[in-house]
């Protein structure tokens, strides 16, 4: 049944674009900052991944904590060390500064990793299983399930945990959170850097069901702006639905438009909801 | 065209006018007339729902339903800047001048584009100034705007919304922290610009100068008008005193 | 004083005219590129400096003159003054007709759409025959830069008479007034959607125009290289390192950062992205304002001004 197969393939999709997106998505609602080297930071998750994988011989799944804490102290450095001194600076500033992180960050990676394509292949890779007529993929159905779980996690932390709740008070104003007990610089890092964390999950499972050049950090930001703003900011698992629509979409784009339209479809869909709904479909509308 | 000049016509008219935001209604079913040349008062608790009238008024927001007439003109569908143009002035309660401009090229962009504007930069320049003049702030054309001290920017306020030239001047609680000799001031101020031909809506706590300026005073609560006419009347008014002592707080 | 500058400005440009007769070819091709990168800077000030819409998507503008003068070229054989008419028409009409929408979102909404938008027509550009699809157009070849240098002069001295005249008239007194308080702005009766969307208008205008001359002049475009998303940043850092909403600072933005990149490029091969990004960064962190704010607060305050600035925008 194709349509079903379409369907489960877009699922899939969707959910590893949740996760995508995560990252992005905490720091924008959260910060009101725009990372452009979100990407970035989803590729170097992946080549860290595959290098401990090649070298090591870690399984992917089992090295994603590691790469994330890597990413972690990453992105609290750059949030402490550089970010925190422009926040109250003109928007488009911060989006410059974004930029100029990915532009280096992607030259780094050009130097030291080449630019060869890099899949992260453990035994498990390339293997699937049959349910319903559809054929499933071992690795993606794992990264999905890798996704839902990081994201369920972060929701719970942002809800539960003491300084996830001093995050959400920070997104209200800068006083609440200093009554929560948590200097504001120390919650801006904190928040950028679990964002760089989540981004580096997801280069993990990226670098499993796709292929890793220094390159994928651009279109990687871009399709995590698309599915931030179609999920809708203020809640974090509106990137689930986000990713969900965005990945349907490609999915079923793909098939009745042909795959070359795929990347139209998405950025078509965004244009679309930012002028109907920028808030998001789960946003509140104001 | 336009109604006889000073005559005492009919300028501007609200016709059962309602403003509702989900469940909640803020302006609802008011009805006034506000002759020309008239100082119309408008007073009432927190909350009533007076900066939500001007607000309709001046085309920020559309009413749900109703109309609001001027010079017999239906004002629904045009856009604030359209009715700038016809002459409806405003002053905003949270004010909101130009930050990165100067004094005079805040009060400047009224000049150029509002009611029989000028065309030519130096030219609109002037009229700034002299608007600026005759709020008393003349000594300080060339500031920053954002520089400007409580007092004052409520002067910029006033002298933006004169710049355009208007018919109907819609003033938002300009006298707010004010002290008495401020105060005094503003209403001296206020006097003239009507002396000038302006009509006038105010809204104002301060009651002293409420019972000074206005010719009638309309009374809102809860979004209805409760009370309409002159200061005696209203301000004898027992349902306009349980709403100012019995509020309750929403 | 006002007598001065015009003088200053005239040898200026005159000098500038001079290049192709009298420096080497290298310098002249360095000089096209500079030249149309600093109309793509004016183009974006007009919208993002003054009007205060920091538009993320003005390559669609390039891209769109880009196609526009080479499909009308190469496909229709017209000539190439009628391609650049065609190429800034498609490109004016897209920004009024989408402006429209586009304009109603503010901050980073705004932004984003228009780098989405930028990305969306170059996929949809990228599977029209009529473009060439992914392989791209080759244009008729002319030999000769001159023609292409005095045309990206002329284009830049253009498009800086136009700012210098939005500094001084109604309309651009409406779009700042737009751009430092939007609702203040049009209950003083400036016509709010009508200006965004003129001054949107006039920054296709000049993108497009300099995107119809790269392509007549580089003979051959694709949509990766039309719709290049990295030129948005690179007008905006110039625009902006040089003095968002002044008249002169995104052209000496251009002119400075292109020499610098192309100085480090030069003595350190390969590295120049790096170096790129390096400057960025730089460049916002200690002068947000722009060069021409330092330059004018600098004598004054000497390093105070970088401390300032900093303390002011930090957290």
């Amino acid at each position: 049944m194709l349509v079903l197969q379409v369907l489960t393939n877009g699922i899939l999709l969707g959910g590893l674009y949740a996760v995508v997106a995560l990252g992005l998505a905490l720091v924008w609602g959260v910060l009101d900052i725009i990372n452009l080297a979100h990407g970035a930071f989803i590729m170097l998750g992946g080549y860290l991944a595959y290098y401990l994988f090649t070298g090591l011989g870690l399984d992917p799944f089992a090295s994603l904590p590691l790469v994330m804490a890597a990413m972690f102290v990453v992105g609290y450095l750059i949030q402490w060390g550089l970010l925190n001194f422009l926040v109250r600076a003109p928007m488009f500033n911060m989006l410059l500064v974004t930029f100029g992180i990915d532009v280096v960050l992607t030259y780094l990676a050009q130097l030291l990793f080449s630019a060869d394509l890099r899949t992260i292949r453990p035994a498990y890779a390339g293997s699937n299983f049959q349910f319903l007529g559809v054929t499933i993929p071992w690795a993606n159905l794992m990264a999905f399930v890798v996704a839902m779980l990081l994201t369920g996690l972060l929701a719970l932390f942002l809800k539960r945990q003491r300084w996830g709740r001093a995050i959400r008070a920070t997104a209200q104003n800068l006083d609440a959170a200093r009554l929560h007990g948590v200097p504001p610089r120390f919650a801006y890092a904190l928040t950028f850097g679990i964002g760089a964390a989540l981004a580096g999950g997801a280069g993990t499972l990226y670098g499993v069901v796709a292929q890793l050049t220094p390159y994928v950090g651009v279109p990687l930001t871009a399709k995590s702006f698309a599915i931030a703003i179609i999920g809708g900011l203020d809640n974090p698992l509106g990137v689930i639905v986000g990713g969900l629509v965005l990945g349907l979409a490609e999915a079923f784009g793909s098939l009745w438009l042909g795959p070359t339209y795929r990347d139209a479809v998405s950025l078509g869909l965004l244009v679309l909801v930012l002028i109907v709904r920028p808030t998001g479909i789960l946003g509140r509308t104001t | 065209m336009t109604a006889p000049a000073g005559s005492g016509g009919v300028l501007f008219e609200a016709r059962r006018v309602t403003k509702r935001y989900g469940g909640l209604v803020a302006v609802s079913d008011v009805s006034f007339r506000h002759a020309e040349g008239e100082i119309l008062g408008l007073i009432g608790p927190n909350g009533a729902g007076k900066t939500t009238l001007i607000n309709l008024i001046s085309g920020t927001q559309e009413p749900t339903s109703g109309a609001l007439l001027f010079d017999g003109r239906p004002l629904r569908g045009l856009p604030p800047y359209r009715r700038a143009h016809l002459g409806i002035g405003r002053t905003f309660q949270i004010m909101k001048p130009f930050p990165g401009l100067s004094v005079l090229d805040n009060v400047t962009a009224g000049a150029l584009f509002g009611r029989q504007p000028e065309r030519a930069m130096p030219a609109a320049r002037e009229a700034a100034a002299h608007w600026l003049e005759f709020t008393g702030l003349g000594d300080k054309l060339d500031q920053p705007a954002d520089a400007l001290g409580g007092p004052d920017r409520k002067r910029l306020e006033l002298a933006k919304a004169l710049a355009l030239k208007p018919r109907l001047l819609l003033l938002d609680e300009v006298m707010a922290g004010l002290n008495a000799v401020e105060i005094d001031e503003v209403v001296d101020l206020i006097r003239r610009i009507r002396d000038g031909g302006t009509t006038i809506l105010v809204i104002e706590h301060v009651v002293k100068a409420i019972r000074q300026l206005s010719d009638r005073l309309l009374v809102l609560q809860y979004g209805q008008l409760i009370a309409e006419g002159t200061a005696e009347d209203v301000l004898d008014d027992p349902k306009v005193i349980e709403a100012y002592l019995g509020r309750r707080r929403h | 004083m006002r007598a001065l500058v015009w003088v200053l400005a005239l040898a200026a440009v005159a000098a500038l005219a001079l290049v192709p007769f009298t420096l080497s070819p290298v310098i002249v091709q360095f000089g096209i590129s500079t030249l149309l990168l600093a109309v793509l800077a004016q183009g974006w000030n007009i919208i993002g400096g003054f009007t205060g819409y920091a538009s993320f998507g003005n390559s669609v503008f390039y891209g769109l003159g880009t196609y526009g003068t080479a499909v009308a070229m190469v496909q229709f054989k017209l000539p190439f003054w009628l391609g650049l008419v065609i190429g800034a028409g498609v490109a004016v009409g897209f920004a009024l007709v989408l402006g429209l929408p586009v304009l109603r979102l503010r901050g980073h909404y705004f932004a984003i759409t228009t780098l989405a938008l930028s990305e969306a027509v170059a996929a949809i550009v990228a599977n029209l025959d009529i473009a060439g699809r992914n392989t791209g157009l080759i244009l008729p070849l002319i030999r000769g830069d001159t023609m292409f240098y005095e045309l990206s002069l002329g284009l830049v001295v253009l498009a800086t008479l136009t700012v210098l005249w939005l500094s001084r008239s109604r309309f651009g007194f409406g779009l700042i007034a737009i751009r430092e308080r939007e609702d203040a702005a049009e209950v003083m009766g400036i016509p709010t959607t009508l200006y965004k969307t003129l001054a949107f208008g006039l920054a296709a205008l000049f993108s497009a125009l300099a995107g119809g001359i790269h392509a007549y002049w580089i003979t051959f475009i694709d949509p990766a290289s039309a719709f290049d998303i990295s030129l948005n940043v690179r007008m905006i850092i110039m625009a902006v390192f040089g003095g968002a909403g002044t008249v002169i600072g995104p052209v000496i933005g251009a002119f400075l950062l292109s020499g610098v990149a192309e100085v480090l490029a030069s003595y350190v091969t390969g590295v120049a992205s790096l170096f790129f990004g390096l400057v960025i960064i730089a460049a916002v962190v200690f002068t947000p304002r722009g060069v021409i704010d330092a330059v004018r607060k600098l004598p004054r305050r000497g390093l105070a001004y970088f401390l300032d600035t900093v303390r002011e925008t930090r957290l």
